[in-house]
């Protein structure tokens, strides 16, 4: 069986929608490899890139149940150091809000889980302006036939 | 006058590479106008393995002896319209010249 969406780009297109609609405010982009200029662009900012694949075909027989792995990094910048902290915390929490636990209507998705995050607000040696960046991970269950990791 | 002084002091004074700027103690009082040689480095910030940020840092290069008292954390500079906070404050090795890490403050 050959579908036209993989399961893989089902799953983060359906990620960027809902992070798109969740926090109407902030810019959100996919896949994107350049480092983002925090005295240029507008921030707060989110990047969601695809990571890790697993596949566990023991769960049901048939069916291969994945897990697509996916980080979303976010940038903030404040006035001081004090609230760059603080608007780094709220944009995590933010995107957990609208990750962990939510399961998409498209078929074959499943529900996201929450699995870590670091923090790094950027010392003042490298940048006047007080900013920083988060890496979350998370990782959303997929199911399709044994061999046909399709969408549709 | 050492040959460091002189040099400091030519740099200071060339109109391409020296600035006039004012500092302020963190403590507030009277603003004190001096030269300062600002620059803007732009490079890439030790992210988290992602993409990573760019940032601009400026720094300013100033004469000890034209501030009353060492500058430090939390002192303020203005040049060119704008307000920055002193983060750092590094003294050369000879103790005449100052390097200060600097933060906008808007």
């Amino acid at each position: 069986m050959t579908g036209t969406t993989p399961l893989r780009e089902a799953a983060l297109a359906t990620i960027t929608d809902r992070l798109t609609t969740a926090l109407p405010d902030v810019v959100v982009e996919r896949a994107r490899r350049a480092p983002v200029d925090v005295d240029a662009e507008n921030l707060p900012r989110l990047i969601l890139r695809g990571e890790d694949w697993q596949a566990d075909d023991t769960e049901e027989p048939g069916r291969t149940h994945y897990r697509i792995g996916f980080s979303v990094t976010g940038f903030a910048s404040a006035t001081t150091d004090l609230a760059a902290e603080q608007a780094l915390s709220l944009l995590h929490a933010r995107v957990v809000e609208a990750l962990a636990g939510w399961t998409p209507s498209a078929a074959g998705l499943g529900d996201v889980a929450e699995q870590s995050a670091e923090f790094s607000l950027y010392d003042s040696e490298d940048s006047a302006r007080p900013a920083g960046e988060f890496l979350a991970r998370f990782s959303m269950l997929a199911i399709g036939p044994s061999g046909g990791p399709w969408a549709s | 006058m050492t040959a460091f002084d002189a040099a400091m002091a030519t740099l200071l004074a060339d109109a391409n590479m020296g600035s006039d700027a004012e500092w302020q103690a963190a403590a507030g009082g009277a603003w004190t106008g001096l030269r300062l040689l600002f620059s803007v480095p732009a490079d890439l910030v030790p992210g988290l393995g992602s993409a990573g940020g760019r940032a601009i840092a400026v720094q300013a290069t100033l004469r000890g002896a034209d501030l009353p008292q060492p500058p430090r954390r939390g002192d303020l500079l203005r040049w060119a319209g704008t307000t920055y906070r002193v983060e750092t404050a590094e003294p050369d090795a000879l103790g005449l010249s100052w390097r200060l890490g600097l933060a906008r403050t808007s």
